[in-house]
């Protein structure tokens, strides 16, 4: 958007030359992509002690309509089964701070998805060598709580995504986005770079829930370019991979304990009803390797009267990598476990104020799961996939939006005694304002 | 806004229910089980059932604990189980097959059915499917539909009350091997210590049947006995209502009452009522724990 800003003021001072009924044209276009540019409001900074401080934030309300799988119950463990509700997904409060050289950054999220929330979402120092100040920087070196730097959807902020939460891809792999650790990333040229060694535990991971069970580190990174095309077009590609280690827990050590089935069921216990479940020794942790490889692609251009436009498509590999849909352990499990989800979408503006988009993701956990059905031992399809439809209009830093997703899971089970989509589908509202 | 959403989107719908079949007649206890609305499926020349038995014929309404064991025709891949005549069935994947026959299916599992289920017989039905999905010829077994009688025996200490709270009897028994009988430690008999046990002894002394309402799982009617099938030791007994946690309720209302049978007349020895309320939430656990409502000697 900013470069349209400035063919736009190139064509300008070219208007008296013979195509300048041309330019007219390009200035149209341009000036539909540089609202954005435009509509940037200016945010509260202050300097204290040499540092330049700026503050951002956003909420995001959330109300989801209608959900299939809403139910006025609850499930085994109490929690309510209601989905039909009003939320806030997301409210945060962000501060960059910059000395010459030196930035940090922290970020703070609140919400009520689960019962309120506050938490640090992100926190990092970091050194930026930047000799060029008009270009991206060439070197940052940052250190702290940090966006994974894999794929295409974990690195973007949630406050510019346009459809409402992650590809199931994301979830599985990279839940919560965050990972504490060190990374070193960069700009030369068309190529864009990132390196990290991360503790391993995104902060929503399923089981560890952020804390890094293991001494080793995760070793992720991502290597790109960005290439600019004809008519305001732009070409951004990247192969991601990582390469790690998980930890199975292992258990303490256990004595004889007796159960007893009531198999007459008189309510009392007799010596053919007592079942000893020998004690056992105690089972010591265990790491496994895991490691991922992804590719992600994205293509924005500029149409005339319409607006900008960007398509995108995202794949990964992986195995034992899942740490929250599909909780990869391969120790318990006696295998490898691998992993394969893609994302593909489009999201298109409409003139300034309105965007439409569509996206579909897919996302198999266990691509080896076997269970037995009878005599037969067949394979399982625990594939997780949405398609989900977007509109959203906005003024300035306001936005609302509607989105449809029609989810397919491995919840139910169909007259074959396969897995089979429990109803999922949904409708969400949200209303999103920003600082 | 709800319902034109709905309308609007009914077509898309093709997965399976979402309904958790709660409120169904019959009840599985088997996080796989999918609920299936509708009549029990009709026969579509899929791998007839062979047979299907339970562990008893009686099953007690409001419990969930009787288990049923079938076995499928050899193509089978899922079973749905039902009860003849009543809309809803529920889907499971088939079993490995037993050691007894080894070429067929198994269906195994726990079943029980809800408080408002009917007196009297009924057919447990159930059918196997084949890889297509295509169900065959059903077996059934006739059990009946009991209500629960309370526990019979010489001495019977009851606690009953209504609602989600977890509350628990508490029984201190008399004489030299009495000791306190609560869910933590089910049968009253304290061995000696430094002494072995004598096997004979515990079967003498006051038993827990069960743990009503434990960590907060609701049972229609919950209560609590404790049940001596033996004459029980002389001397004074001490009932205490524990209330672990009111699970979201604001008070629960209880009941104790201490029954004695001789020569098969039982007569009521002793009542009380009482209240639990937040603050005896916040009292210690475990032995000792809960406040005195009724004291009897015998």
């Amino acid at each position: 958007m900013h470069r349209c800003a400035e063919n736009r003021a190139r064509r300008h001072s070219g208007a008296a030359q013979p195509g300048w009924h041309v330019a007219r044209v390009a200035a149209l276009i341009c000036a539909l992509c540089a609202t954005a540019a435009a509509d940037e409001t200016l945010r509260p900074t202050v300097t204290r002690r040499g540092w330049q401080v700026d503050f951002s934030g956003y909420v995001q309300v959330d109300s989801i309509a209608w959900s299939e799988e809403s139910l006025d119950e609850v499930d085994a463990d109490g929690e309510p089964l209601n989905q039909e509700r009003f939320l806030i997904r997301r409210g945060r409060l962000h501060a960059d701070i910059r000395r010459d050289d030196y930035v940090g950054s922290i970020e703070f999220d609140g919400n009520t998805i689960d019962g309120a929330t506050a938490r640090l979402l992100g926190a990092s120092v970091g050194w930026v060598y930047a000799p060029d100040k008009a270009k991206p920087p060439l070197v940052v070196l940052s250190a702290g709580l940090m966006r994974i730097p894999f794929g295409l959807d974990v690195r973007a902020a949630e406050r510019d995504k346009a459809f409402l939460e992650q590809p199931a891809l994301a979830r599985a792999l990279f839940p919560g986005n965050y990972d504490a650790g060190v990374m070193a990333s960069g700009a030369y040229g068309i190529a864009r770079w990132s390196a990290a060694a991360m503790n391993g535990s995104p902060v929503a991971d399923l089981q560890w829930q952020g804390k890094d069970p293991t001494s080793s580190f995760d070793f992720v990174g991502r290597v790109g370019f960005v290439l600019d095309g004809p008519r305001k077009s732009s070409f951004e590609a990247g192969v991601s991979a990582l390469s790690g280690k998980g930890l199975h827990p292992g258990a303490a050590p256990t004595k004889d304990d007796i159960q007893w089935v009531d198999r007459n069921e008189d309510g009392f216990i007799q010596l053919n009803e007592l079942t000893v479940i020998p004690g056992s020794p105690g089972e010591p942790s265990e790491t496994y390797t895991r490691d991922a490889l992804g590719v992600d692609a994205q293509v924005h251009w500029c149409l005339c009267k319409l607006g900008t436009g960007t398509a995108f498509f995202e794949l990964a590999i992986a195995r034992n990598l899942d740490r929250h849909l599909v909780y990869a352990d391969p120790v318990a499990q006696s295998r490898d476990l691998r992993e394969l989800g893609f994302a593909i979408g489009l999201v298109q503006n409409l003139g300034t104020h309105a965007q439409v988009g569509v996206r579909y993701d897919r996302y198999n956990g266990d691509r080896d799961k076997l269970e037995n059905q009878g005599v037969d031992v067949v394979g399982a399809d625990p594939t997780f996939s949405t398609l989900s439809l977007m509109a959203s209009g906005r003024y300035k830093d306001a936005r609302v939006l509607v989105q449809y997703d029609r989810e397919r899971n491995p919840f139910g089970r169909d007259d074959t005694g396969a897995p089979a989509t429990r109803s999922a589908d949904r409708v969400t509202l949200r209303a999103q304002v920003g600082f | 806004m709800r319902a034109w959403l709905a309308l609007a989107l009914i077509g898309c719908n093709d997965g399976t229910s979402n309904d958790r079949g709660l409120d169904e007649l019959l009840q599985i206890f088997d996080q796989d089980a999918q609920f299936r609305p509708g009549p029990f499926p009709a026969d579509e020349g899929g791998p007839a059932a062979i047979e299907l038995s339970t562990a008893v014929n009686d099953v007690v309404i409001g419990r969930l604990r009787t288990t049923f064991d079938g076995t499928l025709g050899a193509s089978s891949r899922a079973f749905a189980i039902g009860v003849a005549g009543v809309d809803g069935t529920w889907l499971l994947p088939a079993g490995i097959p037993d050691f007894e026959s080894p070429d067929s299916p198994s269906a195994k599992g726990t079943f029980g059915v809800r408080p408002e289920f009917p007196l009297g017989p009924f057919e447990l039905v159930i059918a196997g499917s084949d890889e297509q999905g295509a169900f065959g010829a059903p077996a059934t077994t006739t059990l009946i539909a009991v209500p629960e009688d309370p526990p019979t025996g010489e001495l019977v200490i009851e606690l009953a009350w209504d609602g989600d709270a977890d509350l628990d009897l508490h029984v201190v028994e008399p004489g030299p091997f009495g000791g306190e009988v609560f869910s933590g430690d089910p049968n009253s008999y304290q061995p000696t210590p430094g002494e072995p046990m004598d096997p004979a002894e515990p079967p003498k002394h006051g038993i827990l049947d069960h743990d009503g309402n434990k960590d907060c799982q609701r049972m229609p009617h919950p209560s609590e006995h404790v049940v001596w099938s033996l004459p029980p030791p002389a001397g004074e007994y001490v009932v205490r209502v524990d209330t672990p946690s009111l699970c979201g309720d604001g008070s629960a209302a209880w009941y104790v009452a201490a029954y004695r049978t001789i020569d098969g007349v039982t007569e009521l020895i002793g009542s009380a009522r009482g209240t639990s309320t937040p603050d005896h939430v916040l009292l210690p656990r475990g032995r000792g724990a809960g406040i005195t409502a009724l004291r009897f000697s015998l």
